[in-house]
């Protein structure tokens, strides 16, 4: 099963990166060119703005690392070739430049983007990212575009200016962008839908381990494509490209600590608290000191991808949940070195929403499943409480003490009117203790006492019920030790009870319970496997499913039985 | 006549024992035991009439004591808490099934038939039980042509030509067997089911002829009563 399911998850992975790759790709006619040329502007005492680019200009070739320190007002230059007649109308121009700014093409000027100022109250800060009609080209074969910028709210320190343009044709500059983000929209769409039906599954229900971690990568994976498409569809202006950046570098953080610590819990894999602490610290070390946003992020998702391949590999069973994850978490891995910051700019969010709703789908599927074997469990329950009763008042038993109820109260009547409350008793005891999956140790005792006094009482004996051990905090399901009572009385005989005590030890060995109960042997062939052992064995699985054990047989004079639980307290 | 009670409640052996003396009185003699144990060394060491049998005895199933001695010479009455198992106690040919708890009338009821099982017929026996050194064989009634008396045992026929010998006396059968077995001689029983015709020759001289052929004298005394029977089946 885990074959075609890990085949399934990887399909939809590359289906996904597939249809994103080819509508990121630039559509035919548009052109990009970083900037190539950049000097320092002047302006006048009272701040106005140059109405054409001046001709003495110091130009110097365009340094993207030096001119992100530059706040002052500069300009940019480009030196574009002129297009071809055939595509020479309905052109348009991108400028993504992080600054207030006025383009200038071939010395006219184009719509203002914000307000260039000396300073930072002067300044109007404009978007990252305009589109500009262009007007016609210059006849000379050589197009100048020519920007006066400002950055002064730009508060975050960059490693580059990323200053660049795109010329195309109008029609592919206004719609290049939105194809990609329809994929991450139907990907972001259908992560939450996984992320509504795991709400949906998990309302009611006992928590499954991680669900908590779980929805919280769910968050990450939902905010992501949400942060990365703020700029290319909404578009903002330059002072929140740092903050946008930080929430992504967050978000990444906060995703590569969420998905390990996820598998961990799910697959209850045992990690040192050391080996924790040191994750985290160098998920920190990473997110504060790798020179770039981009270098931050592709980092945190590579060790987190690594780390949680390795808890994968670590973790035993399920290997039909375990492997799909572990080959998407692979892909994953091996792109980022592969595909670098185009795997971040895109594909990255994309294995997150495919990776977040295998794994919100899958654990939906566990809460089924458990609710499932719950349904089992209570219905188990029930037809052990059932039992419980029928045991208490089977024919043969009660039938037998009511006969003997009517000699006594012809021979004794004292004697008789003590058994006709202890039935009572007993009966009151079994309906209270069937409505419980386990009760204290004391009233299993008390129950187990009240039968042989009963039975005493018809033979005008003691039966003995001696206890050796602390038993304090011993819960039990109830009857699993009044079912041993009646077994020795049913096949060794009531005499041979009274000759012979019932003798029960208690011991604890941490979280693990051991009782050791000695009856009767008798001489009955058949006994140990009846309605009460397998009563017995039934209770046990039922109310301790981590681990019970339960053996019986003759040891010399004595009928020995051994019952262990590690869910008892 | 002397009756076992076999009985492992010590307080429901001890009311058998005194209600069963108080109603039987002189006609009979009670012993009581508790296990089956006890019981088989009993019976084979002495003669006993009857039986009065718990079915369930220290967790044992009291029906493979029953079904040997419902093949011997004596009678067998349970006394049982197990009410669902009355049908079959009586399939297996006991006389009667008393349950737990019991009042002196019913009980005394079912003493009665005991001692006294040549006043009862018709019983609700679907099986006989025979003694084989091997152990007991149980046969199914619907398949016995014939049972005749052979001195205190009786010769018991199928309808695929083998004979049996049961322990039980012809009179004794009679309280146990169900309606279709007819006594048609002094010496004969016959089950009805396999009969085909009633002949009679000169000399008021009857015989059954039956489905396979074979025929089985019919008493004089005994006519109008198979006559009867025939013509009411």
């Amino acid at each position: 099963m885990q074959i075609p399911r890990t085949l399934t998850a990887l399909a939809v992975l590359l289906i996904a990166v597939a249809a994103w790759l080819l509508l990121v790709a630039p559509p035919p006619g548009v052109r990009y060119y970083e900037a190539q040329e950049m000097a320092p502007a002047t302006l006048g005492a009272d701040g106005a703005l140059p109405t054409a680019p001046p001709a003495t200009l110091q130009w110097q070739p365009a340094n993207q690392r030096e001119l992100v320190q530059w706040r002052d007002p500069y300009w940019l230059r480009w030196r574009l070739p002129a297009p071809t007649a055939h595509d020479v109308a309905d052109r348009a121009l991108r400028i993504s430049v992080r600054a207030a700014s006025q383009p200038f093409w071939n010395g006219k000027p184009l719509a203002a983007n914000g307000a260039v100022g000396r300073n930072a109250d002067e300044e109007w800060p404009g978007q990252v990212d305009i589109i500009r009609v262009l007007p016609p080209s210059s006849p000379s074969g050589t197009d100048t575009l020519v920007l006066l910028a400002s950055s002064h709210h730009q508060w975050f320190k960059l490693r580059g200016a990323d200053a660049f343009v795109a010329i195309g044709p109008a029609a592919s500059i206004y719609s290049h962008g939105i194809g990609p983000w329809l994929i991450a929209a139907l990907a972001t769409g259908a992560l939450g839908a996984a992320c509504l039906y795991f709400l949906a599954a998990q309302r009611g229900r006992p928590r499954v381990p991680g669900a908590r971690l779980l929805l919280a990568l769910g968050v990450v994976g939902l905010a992501l494509p949400m942060v990365e498409a703020w700029r290319p569809l909404v578009g903002y202006a330059y002072p929140w490209h740092g903050p946008r950046l930080l929430m992504l570098l967050l978000l990444h953080l906060a995703a590569a600590i969420l998905l390990p610590a996820y598998l961990v819990r799910r697959f209850g894999v045992a990690v040192p608290r050391t080996a924790r602490m040191a994750y985290l610290a160098t998920v920190l070390a990473l997110a504060a000191f790798v020179p770039s946003f981009d270098g931050r992020g592709a980092a945190l998702l590579l060790l987190s991808l690594l780390t949680s391949a390795y808890v994968l590999l670590r973790a035993r069973g399920e290997p039909d949940e375990r492997w799909p994850i572990l080959a998407l978490v692979v892909a994953g891995a091996l792109a980022v070195p592969f595909a670098g910051g185009i795997f971040l700019d895109g594909p990255y969010f994309l294995f997150l929403a495919v990776l977040m709703g295998f794994l919100l789908i899958r654990h939906a599927a566990q809460l089924r499943t458990l609710d499932h074997h719950n349904a089992q469990l209570r219905e188990e329950r029930a037809r052990l409480s059932l039992q419980l009763l029928q045991r208490g008042i089977q024919p043969h038993w009660l039938m037998n003490t009511l006969t003997g109820l009517q000699e006594l109260i012809e021979q004794a009547p004292m004697r008789a009117s003590r058994l006709v409350e202890s039935l009572a008793e007993q009966f009151d005891r079994l309906r209270e203790s069937s409505t419980r999956p386990s009760v204290p140790i004391e009233e299993e005792l008390a129950l187990c006492r009240n039968h042989l006094d009963i039975v005493g009482l018809a033979l005008d004996r003691h039966i003995g019920f001696e206890v050796e051990g602390e038993r304090t905090g011993l819960w039990l399901p109830p009857g699993v030790l009044h079912a041993q009572v009646e077994n020795a009385l049913t096949h060794a005989g009531a005499v041979a009870c009274a000759e012979h005590p019932f003798r029960l030890r208690i011991q604890r060995a941490g979280d693990r319970w051991m009782l050791e109960l000695r009856s009767a042997r008798g001489s009955a062939r058949h006994r140990g496997q009846g309605t009460g052992t397998r009563y017995i064995e039934a209770s046990l699985a039922a109310t301790c499913p981590e681990g019970w054990h339960f053996e019986q047989g003759p040891d010399g004079n004595d009928w020995y039985a051994r019952m262990e639980l590690t869910c008892a307290s | 006549m002397r009756i076992l009670i076999v009985e492992d409640e010590l307080l429901v052996r001890q009311r058998l024992l005194r209600m069963c003396t108080e109603l039987a009185g002189s006609r009979a003699r009670f012993d009581a035991v508790a296990d089956l144990d006890a019981a088989g060394d009993r019976l084979q060491r002495s003669v006993y009439d009857g039986l009065l049998l718990d079915l369930n005895l220290g967790g044992e199933d009291g029906f493979d004591l029953l079904k040997r001695v419902v093949a011997g010479r004596y009678h067998c009455v349970v006394v049982s808490a197990h009410r669902e198992r009355a049908l079959q106690a009586f399939e297996h040919g006991v006389l009667d099934f008393v349950p737990k708890p019991f009042s002196r009338e019913r009980l005394g009821q079912a003493l009665e038939r005991l001692l006294d099982v040549g006043r009862y017929r018709s019983g609700a026996a679907r099986y006989l039980g025979i003694w084989h050194a091997q152990g007991t064989a149980m046969v199914e009634l619907a398949d016995v042509l014939w049972i005749r008396a052979d001195g205190d045992y009786s010769e018991v026929r199928m309808h695929d030509g083998r004979s049996e010998l049961h322990d039980k006396s012809l009179a004794s059968l009679t309280a146990v067997l169900p309606p279709d077995f007819v006594r048609c001689h002094r010496s004969y029983l016959v089950n009805l089911t396999h009969v085909r015709t009633l002949h009679a020759a000169s000399g008021s001289r009857y015989w059954l002829v039956l489905n396979d052929g074979a025929e089985v004298p019919v008493g004089r005394v005994f006519v109008e009563e198979v006559r009867g029977e025939l013509g009411s089946t």
